[in-house]
């Protein structure tokens, strides 16, 4: 067992009240804590698990489930990250990590971002830089790269369940299988 | 009056952590939150989270608490 420390984005609710922590804490939300920050509610979980993924689905089926409306929007630390944001997970500078990127330090082969055509700021998948890492011992912490998997994943299938309105949505399979 | 002390000794020093960044904590009366704790923000709901009289893992829940106080931007 080791433990997942990741946060779920909520909507549902804009206050804290005592049915909505006593409902969540009943569900099984008992190793999060609740909050709200500048309007978001989350629950930010420390949660003993066999896996990443089960560890992050558990949670949303217990938020879910827990019967006071509440939706997960998002799983956070996001795949999704600036140079800047690489460098604040791994302990460097951004001009660091750029250098990394550009292959003028480092053993190269940095993944490419995943935009960065239409604007300057340029995205990468953290899943993709955190395996890069690993493959060059730059960073030895596993359970962090089997997190940031299970986070890619699971955001894209929160993604999809919000795309049940699209017209023609069953066309995704030809993409999801 | 001095505020109610947490019965967890790992919670307890949490919520002193807190309190020294400029948060307040309130008791609650009943229910499983034993009180919320608010960040010195003073926009619209600046910061403010629950805390639980018997989480899961009381060593956990204080990290959390200390999680929190550090990702507040609101200042003291």
């Amino acid at each position: 067992m080791k433990t997942y420390e990741f946060t779920l984005v909520l909507s549902g609710f804009d206050e804290l009240t005592e049915e909505l922590e006593d409902r969540l804490f009943e569900a099984g939300c008992d190793d999060a804590v609740l909050g709200i920050r500048d309007q978001t509610p989350y629950l930010d979980f420390d949660r003993e698990s066999g896996s990443a993924t089960e560890a992050v689905l558990s949670a949303i089926e217990a938020a879910e489930r827990s019967g006071v409306g509440i939706e997960v929007r998002r799983v956070e630390p996001d795949d999704l990250v600036s140079a800047a944001e690489i460098g604040g997970r791994t302990g460097r500078s951004r001009e660091s990590i750029r250098l990394l990127a550009t292959g003028k330090r480092g053993p190269g082969g940095f993944p490419r971002p995943v935009s960065g055509l239409k604007r300057r700021t340029r995205l990468w998948r953290w899943s993709e830089v955190a395996d890069w890492l690993s493959n060059h011992d730059l960073a030895d912490d596993t359970a962090e790269l089997e997190l940031a998997r299970a986070i890619a994943a699971v955001n894209g299938a929160l993604d999809l369940r919000r795309s049940r309105e699209l017209p023609g949505r069953d066309l995704l399979d030809r993409l999801v299988g | 009056m001095p505020r109610p002390v947490h019965p967890n000794k790992h919670i307890e020093e949490a919520l002193q952590y807190a309190e020294s960044n400029g948060w307040r904590i309130e008791k609650r009366a009943r229910g499983h939150a034993w009180g919320r704790a608010y960040c010195s923000g003073r926009e619209r709901g600046a910061c403010m989270f629950s805390v639980w009289s018997t989480p899961r893992v009381p060593e956990n829940h204080a990290r959390q608490i200390r999680r929190q106080v550090d990702r507040c931007t609101h200042g003291g």
